[in-house]
C-alpha cells in the first residue's frame, strides 16, 4: 500500500540565517539529480558552507567535505561517476557545481576517487580541482560521464558545453532568459534530451526543447521544438518534469502539460492546501507526486486525483522536498524509494535539518486510489431523479433531508411523535421497505436518522426503527454492534437478522453461539449462510477469541418436529461442520463428543435403513417382473423395452 | 455552452436491416407465400423488406439499389405500420400501361394502396399514388393477376378465422368491379402464368369441394370434391391440406396434406397418384412452367424434384432453413423463401434464388438474424404433423394467434431483448443465432458469415415430427478480446425431454480464433466450466494491460468467479485463478466491471457490489475504513459499467446510480423502476445499456408499451435512447424510436449501434463531438496508461529534425513541421497582442522556431 514514512535526518544544517529560511532554503540547497532507489550517495550543495557527500545506509554520515567560502551560494550541483578506464583502476567521480559570489559567477569541478564504502574517508585530500569563471550564473549543470561535457544552462539562456577541464566547447543561445526549469532526460531509445521553461512578458512562457548529442556531431546541442504558452506564469509556480510530462502547481491548481508538444492535458485542483502555506512539489513515480504544505507530506495520485498517503510531522514547523528518486511505480520495488527534504522547526531561531522520508509509491492503480479522491463535489444530496423529461412521469418525490433531520432531532425521545414526524414527512405509507420508497435513498439521511434514534431513544424505540431496519440502504456504519444493542428488543433482533443488510459476520456468529432461542438461531444460521461463503466462515470463527459451541451443536443436534427446521437441516449441517471444521474436534466437551457422536449414528442409522428398504423393493420388483417374463414375456419385453417408436405415414 | 453543442450532436437514425417479408405468410388460406419480381431487364431480383424494398443484381450478387420507406414521406405514410406489407410487385407502371421506360414498378399493399416507383435513378419524391376505395374493412388485397392489358385483383376477407372469403374483382379505370366470389375458402392457389385458379372451400357439413376456375374470361370451370388419400380413420394430419400448386395448362393439381403425403390429381380425368415422400408437413409445392416437373419442400431442409412423368425424385439437400415457399421465376430461377424455424422468437427468412439449369445459388438474401429472450408479435410457424414449439399442428391453428396476442398484452414482463456484440477489430454486428453465430455487416447491410458454433441435428440436415421437441444447443454469449482475435462463446447444452436428466443443462465456454479462411476455429472447449449445474451468467473481456486483454471472466449464478486466460506456451486457454462461490445464495442478477489498469474488479451479486483485487483475485481487505469493498445497493444489481476508471454505472432494478469510486459517494441517480421492474428478466438490462469507452458517455434505452386509444393497450411500443456523459450529471440527448430496441452497442468508435425487434438496425451518433474540454483532458490521461505516446513523439520529433538538417533550404519541410503542430488550441484568442511575443529576441531565433510561433498563435 502507498504510504510516506517519517522522516530521518541527514544532517543538520549549519546556522546560516538563510539555510532556516524556508523561503530561500530551497534555493540555498542543491541536491544533485543522481537519486534513484538504490543510491546510498548522496551530493548536496550546501550554500556558504560546502559541497558535501553523505552515504545514507548503514547510518547516515557524511563521507566529504568541499568548503566552500561563506559567502559562496551553490546555485547548481551534479555528480557523476566515472567508468574505470583500466581494470583495477579505482572508479572516478566527477563533482561540478556552479558558485555565485557578489555577482561574480563560476564553473567548478572536481575530479575525485568515488569510495564505495563508508569506512574510509578522505577528508583534508585534495584532488584535481577546475574553476571557470563565467558572465551569468549557471541555473543547472548537468555530467555527462560518457562523453565527458558537462552542460551548463546559464540564467540569460545559453546553454554552453565544457569538457571536465572546463574548456568551452559549445555554445548555444536558447533566446530567453528567465529560466525556471531545467531538466537531462533520457529516452527509451537512449538519446539524451534537455528542456527547459521559461518565463516571458505578460504571463507568456516558453517551454524549449533540446536534443544533446556527441561532440562530434554537427550540433552538439540543438534545438526541437519550442513552443510559447500564453497565460502561464512560472515564477510562482512549482514545477517538475517527469516521465514525458511537465507538472505546474500554481495557485493550489496543478496544470499537466505532455511533451514534447506541451500541451495542457489536465486541471486538477487541489482544495486541502492554501494559498499560504509552504509549499513543495516534486515527481516521486508515474502520474505520482510528493507534496508539502507546511509540515504535511501528501503522496498524490495525479490520474486520479486521490490523496494516497498523507503524513503530518508535528515536530517541525515546515517541510519541504529538495529531490526525489523517482522510480516507474509498476515493478515491484515501488516501496523503496525516497525523498530528501528539509525541514525547519518552530521558534524566532529555528533550526534546519536535512531529512530523508521512505516513500512507497503504491501501484499507481485504482485500487490504491479507492476512495481517497480530494475533489469536492456538489454539496447538494443526491435524489432520484427521473429518467425521462418530468412530464413523462408520473411520481417523483423529494425531501428536504436537513430539515427533516433537524425536526427529528427536535422531538426528543417521544417515539409516538417521532414516527408521525418520519412517516409524514417521508411520506412513507407502510410499516416496511416498499417499492415506492425507492426515493428515499439518501444513505448520509439514513445515517443521519439512524443516529438520532440510536441517541435519543434507550429502551424503547420507534416504530421508524422497525422500518429502516427493512430498508436495503441501512446505514453501513450502524450495523456493527446491532445485535448487541436488541439484546433487549426481541422483536427488532429478528426483524435486523432477518431485513437487515450488511450485518458484519463477527456479530452474527458471536449471537449464534450466545442465542438460546431456536427460532433465532434458525434465522441466524440461514442468514450467516446466505451473506457469506464458506471460507469467510470458517475463518471468521477461527478468529474468534473465545467459542462456546455448545448451543449452537445442541440446537442443530436436537430433535425437533418444527417443520422449518427440518426442511432446513442440510443448510444446518453444512454449518455444523463449518463450525466443528474450524474450532476442531477435540476441542468439544466430552459430553457434546457423546451427544454429536450418537446423533451422527442415528443419522447413519437412518441411511442404512433406507438402503436396505431401497434393496428390498427392488428385488421385489426386479422378481416380479422376471416372474412375469416366464409367463408372458413377449408381451412384458415390448412394454419395457422400447428405445425407438415408430411412426407410419397413415394414407 | 458546450452542452447544448453536444445534444444537437448526437442523432438518431435507423439506418439499415431489416429483414425480408413473405406478405402472404399470415393468411393460411394463401398456398404462395412470397412477393419478389424480377427487373425488367432479369437482371436484378425485387425483394420486399419490411422496412424497404431491396433490389439485387443476379450477376454480382450485390444490392444496388435500395428503397427505405422511411425516407419517402408517401411511402412511410403508406407503411405506417408494420400490418400493411406489399402484395404485389408489378412491373411498369399500371396506370399507364403504355409507358415504356422500363424503370418503373407498381407496388400494391394489402390495405389497398397502390404506389408508382421508379427504380432507377434517385426516388422520384412524390410518387404516383391512389387507392383501392372499394375494399371493406376487413379485406385485403391477396394477388394482383395481369394478362396483358387486363387486371384481376384477389382479395380476402378474416384471413385469420378457419376458413375466409375470397372477391376476385376486376380492375379497370381505377375501379373494382366484382366478377367472383368464393366463400368458406380453406386454401387456394393460382397457376404461375395467373391463368388459373384452385380453391378448396368447406361447406357447413365440413364437406370439402375443389373449384378450379380461369382468371381472364369465363372459359374454364371445374368443381369436384376433395378426394380423400388413404383410409378414412387417419388421424387429421391426412386430411388437413396444407399447401397446393396448379400447373399452367391447368393439367395437374398438386395437394400436399399435413402428414407428408402429396396428391397429384389430374384435373382431365380426376385420377390422382400419391407422392410419398416427406416425413412432416408438405410446405411448399410448385409445379415448373412446363408442368413436367414437381418441386416440393418441408421440414427436411431438402428441396424434392418429382419427375412427373416417371415418378424419379431428385433432391437438393442442406438448405438453410425449412422451405415454406418454392415459386418458379421466369423459368431461369427458382426461388426459396426458407425459415430458419429453430429460432421460435422470431421469424426469420431467407429468400434463395437457384439457376434453375444446374441449381447453384445466385442469392441469399436475409436480415439481421436476432434471436429474441421471448417470442415476439405476430410469429408464425410453419405447420407441421405434430405439436412442438418450434409449430404449429392442424390442431391447435387458429388458437394459437388469440392466444399469443392475449398473452403478450397481459404479461408485465416485455422482455424482447437479444444479444448483439461488435467485433472490435471488423466492426462487424455478431448476433448469436441457436447453435451459430450470424455475423452482420452494418454499413453494407449484408450477412458476411453464417457459422455453427455448436453441434445440433439442425446444422446439416431438418428436424421433422417429434425431433422438433428436442432442442438444440444454444449459444448465449459471444464475447471478443479488445484487439478482436479472439472470441469467446459460451452455450448451453439440453438433454432430450421427459428424462430424470432433463434439467441437467451442459454449459460449454469455447475459445475461437480467426483463421485464414476468416472463419472461427475453437482452440480451447471448456465444459461446465463452474461445476454440474452452474450457469455462466456473465463473461467479461479483460482490460488491455491483463495479458494484452487475452483473458476474461466468467461468473456463475451462484457468486463465483473465474479467470481463465492464454497461455502462450501452451497456445491454449486455461483456467487461470478462482474465487469461490457462496453454496447457499443463487441469484441470476449478476454483474461485472474491470478496472482499466487491470487492478480492481467489481463484482456485483444481486444486491451487493463487491470489490475485488485481480492480483490476490480477493475482496480487498476491510482494513482501514476509507476503503470498502462493498456497495449495497436498493435492489438486485443489473449492469455494472466502469466508465474512465472514476464512475461506476449501476442499474438496478429500480434505480441508475453513478458512484464516485474516489469519494464513494453515490452522485446521481435516476428511478428505472417505471420502465424496468419486471420488464426484463434478471441481467438482460445490459443489453439496453452501453457506454462509449473512448469518451466515456453512456447510452441507455427505455422501452415502453404506451397508451393505446380508449386505455386499452395496443401492442405498438416506443422507445426512448438516453444519452448521458460520463458520470450521470448531463443528459446529452433523449431520442425517441418507435419500436421497441432490443440491444445497444457501442461501435467502437462514436456512435451506439441498436437493433429492433423487427430486425431494424439503427445508429445514434456523433460527428465530431469530443471537443468538450474536460472530456478531452480526461482521454488523454487515461491514453496515457496505455500506449507511450511520448516516446513515439519524441522519437518523431527528433528524426524529424534530423531529416530537415540534411534537407536544409529545400522545399517541403511544411510537412514534417505540421506532423507536430497539433497543439492544444482549446483556451485561446487572437487579439493585437497575440503576436508580439514572436518578435522578442527574433534576432537569434530559427526559421523553424519562427514559424511554429506563428502556427502556435492561429492554431
Amino acid at each position: 500500500m502507498p504510504s510516506v514514512s517519517q522522516p530521518f535526518r541527514l544532517t543538520v544544517l549549519p546556522k546560516i540565517a538563510s539555510l532556516n529560511n524556508f523561503a530561500t532554503q530551497t534555493s540555498y540547497l542543491q541536491v544533485a539529480d543522481t537519486l534513484t532507489p538504490l543510491t546510498n550517495k548522496i551530493n548536496i550543495g550546501i550554500s556558504g558552507s560546502a559541497v558535501s557527500q553523505y552515504i545514507v545506509n548503514p547510518t547516515p554520515k557524511l563521507v566529504y567535505n568541499l568548503p566552500i567560502p561563506s559567502t559562496n551560494t551553490v546555485s547548481s550541483c551534479d555528480v557523476a561517476e566515472l567508468a574505470a578506464k583500466t581494470e583495477g583502476e579505482d572508479p572516478q567521480e566527477v563533482w561540478c557545481y556552479a558558485l555565485v559570489a557578489n555577482k561574480v559567477f563560476s564553473l567548478n569541478t572536481l575530479i575525485k576517487p568515488s569510495v564505495a564504502t563508508a569506512s574510509t574517508s578522505n577528508f583534508g585530500e585534495t584532488f584535481e580541482n577546475n574553476k571557470v569563471d563565467i558572465k551569468y550564473k549557471a541555473v543547472n549543470v548537468k555530467v555527462y560521464p560518457k562523453r565527458e561535457t558537462i552542460v551548463a544552462v546559464l540564467e540569460n539562456g545559453l546553454i554552453q558545453t565544457f569538457d571536465f577541464q572546463l574548456k568551452l566547447l559549445h555554445s548555444i543561445d536558447a533566446t530567453y532568459g528567465e529560466i525556471f526549469l531545467v531538466q537531462h532526460f533520457t529516452s527509451e531509445s537512449g538519446l539524451d534530451f534537455v528542456c527547459m521553461l521559461s518565463e516571458l512578458k505578460d504571463k507568456k512562457s516558453c517551454f524549449k526543447l533540446f536534443e544533446v548529442n556527441e561532440l562530434t556531431a554537427a550540433i552538439p546541442v540543438k534545438e526541437l521544438n519550442s513552443v510559447i504558452i500564453e497565460d502561464c506564469p512560472l515564477k510562482d509556480a512549482k514545477l517538475f518534469y517527469q516521465y514525458g510530462k511537465i507538472y505546474r502547481l500554481c495557485d493550489a491548481e496543478i496544470k499537466v502539460y505532455n511533451l514534447p508538444h506541451f500541451q495542457l492535458a489536465q486541471t486538477i485542483n487541489l482544495p486541502f492546501i492554501s494559498s499560504n502555506d509552504v509549499i513543495s512539489f516534486k515527481a516521486i513515480s508515474t502520474n505520482r507526486a510528493l507534496l508539502t504544505a507546511q509540515n504535511k507530506i501528501y503522496l498524490l495520485d495525479l490520474l486520479h486525483n486521490a490523496t494516497l498517503s498523507e503524513r503530518e510531522l508535528s515536530h517541525v514547523k515546515t517541510f519541504q522536498l529538495l529531490r526525489t528518486a523517482v522510480i516507474p511505480g509498476n515493478t515491484s520495488d515501488n516501496d523503496k524509494t525516497f525523498a530528501i527534504g528539509v525541514s525547519t522547526k518552530h521558534g524566532a531561531n529555528p533550526v534546519s535539518t536535512l531529512d530523508i522520508i521512505n516513500v512507497d509509491v503504491g501501484t499507481g492503480t485504482l485500487r490504491d486510489s479507492m476512495g481517497k479522491g480530494f475533489s469536492p463535489r456538489g454539496g447538494k444530496p443526491h435524489t432520484l431523479k427521473s429518467l425521462l423529461s418530468p412530464d413523462n412521469e408520473t411520481e417523483t418525490e423529494e425531501f428536504d433531508y436537513s430539515r427533516i433531520v433537524e425536526e427529528l432531532e427536535k422531538v426528543g425521545s417521544d417515539s409516538t411523535r417521532f414516527d408521525s414526524v418520519f412517516f409524514n414527512k417521508l411520506n412513507v405509507k407502510k410499516d416496511y421497505y416498499t417499492d415506492s420508497d425507492r426515493f428515499l435513498n439518501n444513505e448520509d439521511f439514513l445515517e443521519k436518522v439512524v443516529g438520532v434514534i440510536f441517541d435519543n431513544f434507550v429502551s424503547e424505540y420507534p416504530r421508524a426503527l422497525t422500518y429502516l431496519l427493512t430498508h436495503p440502504l441501512f446505514p453501513l456504519s450502524h450495523t456493527k454492534n446491532l445485535l448487541k444493542r436488541f439484546k433487549e428488543h426481541p422483536r427488532l433482533f429478528k426483524q435486523a437478522i432477518v431485513t437487515c443488510p450488511n450485518l458484519p459476520l463477527d456479530d452474527l456468529l458471536h449471537e449464534l453461539f450466545t442465542v438460546m432461542n431456536d427460532e433465532l438461531s434458525l434465522d441466524l444460521s440461514l442468514r450467516i449462510l446466505q451473506d457469506f461463503n464458506r471460507d469467510f466462515i470458517k475463518s471468521s470463527i477461527k478468529k474468534m477469541s473465545k467459542v462456546d459451541t455448545h448451543n449452537f451443536i445442541n440446537f442443530v443436534v436436537d430433535e425437533n418436529a418444527d417443520e422449518e427446521r427440518n426442511r432446513n437441516k442440510p443448510r444446518l449441517f453444512q454449518l455444523l461442520s463449518l463450525v466443528l471444521d474450524s474450532v476442531g474436534l477435540f476441542a468439544l466437551e466430552d459430553s457434546t463428543l457423546i451427544k454429536l457422536s450418537s446423533f451422527i449414528d442415528d443419522q447413519v442409522r437412518v441411511v442404512q435403513q433406507n438402503i436396505e428398504l431401497l434393496n428390498l423393493l427392488e428385488d421385489s420388483t426386479v422378481a416380479r417382473s422376471s416372474a412375469g417374463s416366464q409367463f408372458n414375456s413377449s408381451q412384458t419385453e415390448e412394454q419395457v423395452i422400447k428405445p425407438y417408436s415408430v411412426q407410419y405415414l397413415d394414407c | 455552452m458546450t452542452q447544448a453543442l453536444v445534444h444537437q450532436k448526437y442523432k438518431l437514425a435507423v439506418v439499415s436491416g431489416g429483414k425480408p417479408v413473405l406478405p402472404r405468410v399470415s393468411n393460411r388460406s394463401s398456398s404462395s407465400k412470397t412477393v419478389t419480381c424480377l427487373t425488367h431487364d432479369k437482371a436484378n431480383y425485387i425483394v420486399p423488406f419490411n422496412n424497404q424494398i431491396k433490389i439485387y443484381s443476379i450477376e454480382t450478387r450485390q444490392c444496388v439499389k435500395t428503397i427505405k420507406f422511411a425516407n419517402n414521406e408517401t411511402l412511410s405514410k403508406i407503411f405506417h405500420s408494420n400490418e400493411v406489407m406489399v402484395s404485389h410487385i408489378s412491373l411498369g407502371d399500371l396506370s399507364d400501361p403504355e409507358d415504356e421506360k422500363y424503370d418503373k414498378i407498381t407496388v400494391i399493399t394489402n390495405i389497398g394502396d397502390i404506389v408508382v416507383l421508379n427504380y432507377k435513378g434517385k426516388l422520384i419524391e412524390e410518387p404516383k399514388t391512389w387507392k383501392f376505395n372499394e375494399l371493406e374493412v376487413d379485406e385485403e388485397v391477396l394477388k394482383v393477376f395481369r394478362n396483358k392489358d387486363q387486371v384481376n385483383v384477389l382479395t380476402s376477407k378474416n384471413k385469420f378465422s378457419p376458413s375466409c372469403s375470397y372477391e376476385l374483382y376486376q380492375y379497370s379505370e381505377k375501379k373494382l368491379t366484382s366478377i367472383k366470389s368464393y366463400s368458406n375458402v380453406v386454401i387456394s392457389c393460382w397457376s404461375l402464368n395467373e391463368q388459373f385458379l384452385c380453391v378448396l372451400s368447406k361447406d357447413q357439413e365440413k364437406k370439402k369441394t375443389l373449384y378450379v376456375d380461369s382468371i381472364f374470361g369465363d372459359n374454364f370451370h371445374r368443381s369436384f370434391p376433395l378426394p380423400l388419400s388413404g383410409n378414412a380413420s387417419g388421424s387429421s394430419n391426412t386430411h388437413f391440406v396444407n399447401v397446393m400448386a396448379l400447373d399452367n395448362s391447368c393439367m395437374n393439381l398438386a395437394i400436399g396434406f399435413a402428414s407428408g403425403v402429396i396428391n397429384v390429381i389430374n384435373l382431365e380425368d380426376l385420377s390422382s397418384r400419391i407422392l410419398k415422400w416427406h416425413i412432416d408437413s408438405v410446405l411448399s409445392l410448385c409445379f415448373t412452367s412446363d408442368g413436367s416437373y414437381l418441386l416440393s419442400g418441408g421440414w427436411e431442409k431438402v428441396l424434392s424434384f418429382w419427375q412427373l412423368s416417371t415418378n424419379m425424385q431428385q433432391f437438393l439437400p442442406r438448405l438453410n432453413g425449412v422451405i415454406v415457399d418454392v415459386d418458379v421465376v421466369e423459368d431461369k430461377y427458382y426461388s426459396l423463401s426458407l425459415q430458419l424455424a429453430e429460432n421460435q422468437t422470431n421469424c426469420d427468412y431467407q429468400l434463395l434464388l437457384l439457376n434453375s439449369s444446374d441449381l447453384t445459388s445466385r442469392l441469399c438474401i436475409n436480415g439481421p438474424l436476432c434471436v429474441f429472450r421471448t417470442m415476439v408479435k405476430d410469429v408464425i410457424q410453419p405447420m407441421s404433423a405434430v405439436n412442438s414449439k418450434l409449430s404449429t399442428s392442424s390442431n391447435n391453428l387458429h388458437k394459437l394467434r388469440k392466444k399469443q396476442q392475449r398473452k403478450l398484452l397481459k404479461r408485465k414482463r416485455q422482455d424482447f431483448t437479444c444479444n448483439m456484440e461488435i467485433n472490435p477489430l471488423s466492426k462487424h454486428l455478431y448476433f448469436p443465432h441457436i447453435s451459430a453465430v450470424q455475423v452482420y455487416d452494418f454499413y453494407k447491410n449484408e450477412q458476411v458469415s453464417y457459422q455453427y458454433l455448436a453441434s445440433g441435428i439442425n446444422n446439416s440436415m431438418g428436424k421433422v415430427r417429434l425431433e422438433l421437441n428436442l432442442r438444440d444447443p444454444m449459444i448465449s454469449e459471444v464475447k471478443f478480446t479488445k484487439d478482436g482475435k479472439w472470441m469467446i462463446t459460451s452455450e448451453i447444452e439440453y438433454p432430450p425431454e421427459d428424462l430424470l436428466s432433463s434439467n441437467d443443462l451442459v454449459y460449454v465456454l469455447k475459445f475461437w480464433t480467426m483463421n485464414s479462411n476468416s472463419e472461427w476455429t475453437l482452440k480451447t472447449k471448456v465444459i461446465n466450466p463452474h461445476g454440474v449445474h452452474a450457469p455462466i451468467t456473465e463473461i467479461l473481456m479483460a482490460p488491455r494491460v491483463i495479458n494484452n486483454s487475452y483473458g476474461c471472466l466468467t461468473a456463475d449464478n451462484n457468486g463465483g468467479l473465474k479467470y481463465w486466460s492464454f497461455n502462450n506456451v501452451t497456445k491454449s486457454w486455461s483456467l487461470t485463478r478462482v474465487s469461490l462461490p457462496n453454496v447457499n445464495h443463487f441469484s441470476n442478477s449478476v454483474a461485472l466491471a474491470w478496472s482499466l489498469d487491470g487492478s480492481l474488479i467489481f463484482h456485483a451479486f444481486d444486491e451487493k457490489v463487491s470489490v475485488l483485487d485481480f492480483n490476490t483475485f480477493s475482496k480487498l481487505d476491510n482494513d482501514s475504513p476509507s476503503i470498502l469493498n462493498e456497495i449495497t445497493l436498493d435492489s438486485a444489481v443489473q449492469s455494472l459499467i466502469l466508465v474512465n476508471d472514476r464512475n461506476l454505472i449501476i442499474a438496478t432494478q429500480t434505480t441508475l446510480n453513478s458512484v464516485n469510486l474516489l469519494s464513494y459517494k453515490v452522485e446521481n441517480s435516476f428511478d428505472l423502476y417505471p420502465f424496468v421492474n419486471g420488464v426484463y428478466k434478471n441481467g438482460d438490462l445490459s443489453r439496453l445499456i452501453s457506454y462509449d469507452e473512448s469518451s466515456g458517455r453512456v447510452a441507455l434505452v427505455v422501452n415502453q408499451l404506451p397508451q393505446g386509444e380508449k386505455g386499452k393497450p395496443a401492442l405498438q411500443y416506443s422507445s426512448s435512447v438516453v444519452v448521458f456523459d460520463s458520470d450521470l450529471t448531463t443528459k446529452l440527448g433523449i431520442f425517441q424510436h418507435d419500436e421497441y430496441i432490443s440491444c445497444i452497442r457501442w461501435n467502437y468508435d462514436t456512435d451506439f449501434i441498436f437493433v429492433d425487434i423487427q430486425c431494424r438496425l439503427g445508429v445514434v451518433s456523433t460527428t465530431t463531438s469530443t471537443e468538450m474540454l474536460d472530456e478531452l483532458n480526461r482521454e488523454g490521461a487515461l491514453d496515457a496508461l496505455q500506449s507511450n505516446e511520448f516516446e513515439a513523439q519524441l522519437k518523431k520529433l527528433s528524426g524529424g529534425q534530423r531529416e530537415r538538417d540534411h534537407a536544409m533550404g529545400e522545399i517541403g519541410e511544411e510537412d514534417a513541421v505540421f506532423e507536430f503542430i497539433n497543439g492544444d488550441n482549446s483556451d485561446k484568442l487572437i487579439n493585437m497582442n497575440s503576436f508580439t511575443s514572436m518578435f522578442e529576441n527574433i534576432d537569434n531565433v530559427q526559421m523553424d522556431t519562427l514559424f511554429d510561433r506563428v502556427m502556435r498563435v492561429i492554431t
